[in-house]
């Protein structure tokens, strides 16, 4: 009898996406969060509600890995292109975790670089304190040259949320286009 | 022996000075005694950036290593080298005094590991050109061209 609780105790197994996603096994709610997006618009939960969000924190001067990552999600919506069904309620954000020198002016400038439709996100360094612990992601100034010249370390995961606003899936390391879109369209597949 | 030593570092000093400047440009990329810097490019840089990214592939086909001392360009306030470490997920920078090339074999610059960092670039654009001057260990210096292209190429859906 204690094997079959033990058993039934157990969370039911994730979708295997491969190496690129860990797919968590149950859907993570987050708590609510106050934070504006490039448009000066609030941006808390409810802006992940209805849509499948693939989040991403960094910072608008990092030399290589944020360029990459958006460089990298610009791509799966572009190999996702021909299927307006996943793009029509997909959406990249970039929440930077440098409000001292990432305005929102300067965000919406950075991320439309990339892609028009990515939306670039920030707010007070306590707001996004709580978001990103709710979410286990790291971030630390290092290497400061002056005031206004630093670095930040930073988790380099892409998160996927789904319609709900729940943390689904976490892309560890992001630097193949299709093989994320595979494991998107595999999962959407999967869900639906 | 140690005049043997002596002479032989006379003898580098030589070959060194004669080859100060006397960069060639082979069909195959930047080359000097020994020393050939191939495929060179510069990561287009977001507007605004602080920095950009460098890559090439330094090959040093001398018996000894090779060390690149420093590296400047026009277009940017001064050239760091930087290496890029993921560990644990978490992305982060180390800075490094120098580059050195192995006796016989190529040290590769590429994305999402050893770089030269730009700091402070104009704004630069795909297709542009634009010129890295490369010190290496006896004086050599080699000035090479690198492209300025997109960080990823856009693949087709």
């Amino acid at each position: 009898l204690f094997v079959v609780e033990s058993y039934r105790a157990m969370p039911p197994k994730p979708p295997d996406l491969g190496d690129v996603a860990m797919v968590l096994p149950v859907p993570m709610d987050i708590p609510d969060f106050a934070l504006s997006s490039q448009d000066g618009n609030p941006f808390g939960k409810q802006r992940l509600v209805g849509r499948w969000s693939f989040v991403f924190f960094g910072y608008t001067y990092c030399p290589t890995v944020c360029p990459a990552t958006l460089s990298v999600l610009h791509q799966v919506r572009r190999l996702l292109g021909n299927d307006p069904q996943l793009v029509g309620d997909m959406q990249v954000v970039f929440i930077s975790v440098d409000p001292e020198r990432d305005t929102l002016e300067r965000l919406a400038t950075y991320v439309s670089y990339f892609d028009p439709t990515f939306i670039g996100v920030t707010g007070t360094s306590s707001e996004l304190e709580r978001l990103t612990k709710a979410l286990g992601v790291y971030y630390k100034k290092a290497a400061q040259i002056s005031p206004e010249e630093y670095e930040i370390e930073h988790t380099q995961s892409v998160m996927l949320f789904d319609p709900q606003g729940r943390l689904e899936a976490i892309f560890g390391n992001p630097t193949d286009p299709k093989a994320i879109a595979k494991a998107f369209r595999n999962l959407r597949n999967l869900k639906e | 022996m140690e005049v043997n030593r002596i002479q032989g570092i006379f003898r580098k000093i030589l070959q060194g000075t004669l080859l100060v400047g006397a960069c060639v440009l082979s069909s195959a990329g930047y080359a000097f005694a020994g020393v050939e810097v191939k495929d060179a490019w510069i990561a287009e840089p977001p507007p605004g950036a602080m920095s950009a990214a460098g890559f090439m592939q330094i090959h040093n086909s001398d018996a000894r290593a090779r060390t690149l001392l420093q590296a400047s360009s026009p277009v940017c306030k001064r050239i760091e080298f930087h290496q890029s470490i993921v560990e644990n997920n978490i992305a982060r920078m180390d800075e490094l005094e120098h580059i050195v090339i192995g006796p016989n074999s190529t040290f590769a610059l590429e994305l999402g590991g050893y770089h030269l960092m730009l700091i402070r670039p104009e704004a630069l654009h795909v297709g542009q050109r634009v010129k890295l001057q490369l010190e290496f260990d006896g004086g050599e210096q080699v000035i090479v061209e690198a492209e300025v292209r997109k960080l990823l190429p856009e693949s087709e859906p």
